[in-house]
């Protein structure tokens, strides 16, 4: 373990994250494994914590140290032919800060998140204690399922070392078209068509810029006859369209498309993220647009990201609308913001789990 | 339903309210009537309750809840009672909340993908519901015609087509429970949990330790286009276990892909007459499904593949009628066992694919050498494993053979990578299993998550971890392997 002036503790393994946890423990001071980091934090640099524990191909599962960067993860796995099927928005970033953010792309509704993919896991808590839950099979209940529980945790309980994930195929083929629509009306409608399509498409999603025209990508994947096939009956499915062409023709776009989607949701321009069900999407995103505003969403399954072009907030009087219509069945609006660490919204439970792992709060 | 003088831990007063909260129709608490309760699918180890009410409402349960904490009395909800690892046994005794009365349908809502239950839904009924729609909700244990959704959150049940769908925590998005405190809670919902964590995720499979469910958030899935249902024959379990790491390693996922050794055909021969040969070392059913476009290509891979790991002979189910059958020989295998024992056990260990060839010659030579017969039925695609243990119970040394046999088993699930449960849970049944499956700190971890949600121990006591301090935690001590009934 060493440190620098900057206040980075480099750490190699999982003995160097606990010496950390300890002393900063003992030190009260705050640790992180983020990479921005404000005010007076010591973070971990996990980068040198690379290796490949395990990759029995065969059994489509990998384990991983949790410093390996997704890009690296990402060309390990295709030379196998296989994939952890969650859309990555930035390849530099660690696997551990992927888990711990558990950002969630245009593929989602095809492949679920990361959740559905973490099966086990080694990580520090705020005591300095190693543990670890799930285990390197693909099923498995012994224990509680601590995985999902770090998943989005946003390293509040503890500092992920190891991940194991179970991994799926790279399809044949997987492309992505897009339809046009001048009218919400039959922007709904073709989203209603979609939930009962003859396709089983793996991206659903929608951009609203302004209110008066509409996007509509939609994801498909298979064998290329398999593809040609989905999207002849997505076309079926299509309510009015004023056009429509290829978004992205083969797998290297639709994947680069997934990144960029992903990364949409997380750049400057995103000044709020609702997740909403998915057939009150163009409901929400009309209030959205009627604030000047537009909308990114994976409309598939109701995650719809408000962004500004000039840093605009969300309206006071439209969060106050969409909360209320979020209110009736249980959606959430999460305000962000590019400048600062954006507070969870914990409940009791979530606060008490907190307390349990990370008593003497080392982490930010 | 009759009030007795109450026993045990029970006092008068506690049995009064507990009587006010349900009705004194709605609560058992003489010994004839609480046998019924003193055991669930694992029958090894057994308790008589001390009271059993059913309540309907969540209200109901606040209430019985609360006097049961402020008369310090553990309590225990139980579903269906088909836990086979004594999910629901009521350690320590106290009072059962059976679940059974909230077998509601509150919400099916296709358009969101979504249906939102109570726990006492039987879960084969919330897909017959669904019938027509062109949904179906995907996790699909053996016993769905029985078992209850809210028993399948606490062990986190699978099924047959888990390989391809996942298990119950793959398809819940929100819980409402009453916590060991009394509190109604919800976390997540229809739109999942936002941005708090992902608390369904960590409820899911706590096997009832967290607080009694209420209501449950289920996704639901697009039901398949279309099926192929394949049986492939094998002349060695080597040459079976090869065909399923080629069908994985080739990148098919198939809906379910689940082995059946000779044992297990011969008993399903006697019973259902298919057609399976008997001279076969093992079969393989296998299940692709989607699109229709895509299936035959993908069971033309599958046939290719089971040929070249040496099958003899793969069949391909021509009608619905005879898909059917198959599935009923797989489903009804446990059902066929009672041709070849008097008594079995099951164990439910998981090893990595890979390592299928190597467990089951280990699973043979613990047979003959502890000169026990076992034979196996499994989800061979998971690499969860099902051995089937037959003996007498009435031979003391058979038993007593069997369980070491099992726990052989286990202890090599572990060696090799996997874990002691893929599927029925931790339970009573393996409790002793956990400090060899985790390291002493990573069960203090669970336990202080544990205590977050149950600080006095006094819900679901003795269940899943091996810690002791709490009210009714007392360790038991087997006697007898298991008898299952089917996974």
């Amino acid at each position: 373990m060493s440190s620098n002036a900057r206040n980075t503790v480099t750490v190699k393994n999982v003995r160097d994250i606990v010496d950390a946890v300890q002393s900063a423990g003992t030190d009260a001071t705050s640790l992180t494994a983020a990479r921005r980091v404000t005010g007076n934090v010591h973070q971990l640099d996990l980068s040198s914590m690379n290796a490949v524990v395990e990759y029995p191909a065969r059994d489509m599962t990998i384990t991983v140290e949790a410093g390996m960067t997704l890009k690296t993860l990402t060309c390990l796995l295709r030379s196998e032919g296989q994939q952890l099927p969650v859309d990555v928005a930035d390849p530099e970033m660690t696997v551990g800060a992927f888990v711990a953010s558990d950002p969630a792309g245009p593929r989602q509704y095809g492949y679920g998140t990361l959740r559905d993919y973490l099966i086990g896991i080694e990580a520090v808590d705020g005591l300095g204690r190693v543990f670890h839950a799930g285990g390197r099979v693909v099923k498995n209940v012994a224990g509680y399922d601590l995985c999902r529980l770090m998943v989005g945790s946003r390293g509040s309980l503890g500092i992920l070392s190891q991940l194991t994930f179970k991994l799926k195929p790279v399809p044949e083929q997987f492309v992505i078209q897009q339809w046009q629509f001048a009218a919400e009306l039959d922007v709904a409608a073709s989203l209603d068509s979609l939930n009962k399509s003859a396709a089983r498409p793996v991206v659903i999603d929608l951009d609203s810029p302004n209110g008066s025209t509409w996007s509509l990508n939609v994801g498909v994947e298979g064998p290329p006859n398999v593809c040609e096939w989905q999207i002849g009956q997505l076309a079926c499915d299509m309510s009015n369209p004023t056009s429509t062409e290829v978004c992205a023709p083969d797998t290297t776009a639709a994947i680069t498309y997934c990144g960029s989607g992903a990364r949409r949701h997380l750049e400057a321009e995103t000044v709020a993220v609702i997740n909403s069900l998915p057939s009150q999407v163009p409901h929400v995103c009309r209030i959205v647009n009627e604030q000047g505003l537009s909308a990114t969403c994976h409309a598939g399954n109701g995650v719809i990201a408000v962004q500004s072009n000039d840093s605009k907030p969300l309206p006071d009087h439209a969060v106050d609308q969409i909360e209320s219509l979020l209110k009736d069945y249980g959606g959430h609006l999460r305000i962000t913001k590019s400048d600062a660490v954006s507070r969870r919204r914990a409940g009791v439970f979530s606060a008490g789990l907190v307390a349990a792992l990370d008593p003497h709060q080392v982490f930010v | 339903m009759t009030i007795s003088a109450p026993s045990g831990i029970i006092s008068d007063d506690l049995l009064c309210e507990l009587a006010q909260h349900v009705g004194t129709d709605q609560l058992l608490s003489s010994q004839d009537e609480l046998l019924v309760y003193e055991c669930d699918g694992y029958v090894v180890e057994k308790n008589v309750p001390d009271v059993v009410v059913f309540p309907q409402s969540a209200a109901e349960i606040q209430a019985v809840v609360k006097s049961c904490v402020r008369h310090g009395v553990p309590f225990v909800p139980r579903g269906a009672g088909t836990s086979l690892a004594g999910g629901c046994l009521p350690v320590g005794g106290g009072v059962m909340i059976s679940l059974t009365r909230m077998k509601q349908i509150l919400e099916i809502n296709t358009r969101d993908r979504y249906a939102v239950v109570q726990p006492g839904l039987v879960n084969l009924h919330l897909t017959r519901a669904l019938a027509g729609t062109g949904f179906h909700y995907a996790p699909d244990p053996s016993s769905q015609g029985a078992c209850t959704i809210g028993g399948n959150v606490a062990t986190n049940s699978g099924g047959p087509h888990t390989l391809k769908y996942g298990v119950t925590v793959n398809h819940v998005t929100g819980v409402e429970f009453v916590s060991p405190t009394g509190e109604l809670v919800q976390i997540g919902g229809p739109c999942g949990c936002g941005d708090d964590l992902d608390l369904p995720g960590l409820f899911v499979g706590s096997e009832g330790t967290f607080g009694i469910v209420t209501k449950i958030w289920v996704k639901l899935t697009r039901n398949p286009e279309s099926c192929r249902t394949m049986l492939a024959v094998f002349d060695s379990t080597d040459d079976t276990s090869q065909a399923i790491s080629s069908i994985i390693g080739a990148g098919i996922v198939p809906a379910a892909l689940e082995m059946m050794d000779q044992g297990i055909i011969t008993a399903l021969e006697e019973a259902f007459a298919f057609g399976f040969p008997l001279d076969a070392a093992a079969v393989l059913l296998i299940e692709v499904d989607g699109l229709d476009v895509a299936l035959d290509q993908e069971a033309e891979t599958i046939i290719t593949l089971c040929k070249q790991s040496g099958a003899r002979e793969v069949r391909l189910s021509q009608t619905e009628e005879e898909r059917a059958l198959l599935w009923k020989c797989r489903k009804q295998a446990f059902g066929a066992i009672g041709r070849l024992a008097p008594s079995y056990c099951t164990q439910d260990g998981v090893v990595p694919r890979t390592k299928l060839p190597q467990i089951l010659k280990f699973i043979a030579d613990v047979g003959e050498r502890c000169n026990i017969r076992i034979v196996n039925v499994f989800h061979a695609g998971d690499g969860n494993l099902h051995p089937i243990l037959l003996f007498d119970e009435r031979d003391r040394e058979q038993v007593r053979r069997v369980m070491d046999a099992s726990d052989e088993i286990l202890e090599m699930c572990i060696e090799l990578g996997g874990s002691v449960t893929g599927e029925h849970g931790i339970g009573v049944e393996k409790i002793s299993f956990m400090n060899r499956l985790f390291s002493e700190q990573d069960l203090d971890v669970m336990g202080d998550v544990r205590r977050v949600f149950n600080p006095d121990g006094i819900c679901s006591p003795g269940k899943l971890l091996p810690t002791a301090g709490a009210c009714g935690m007392e360790h038991i001590q087997r006697e007898h392997p298991g008898r299952r009934a089917a996974m």
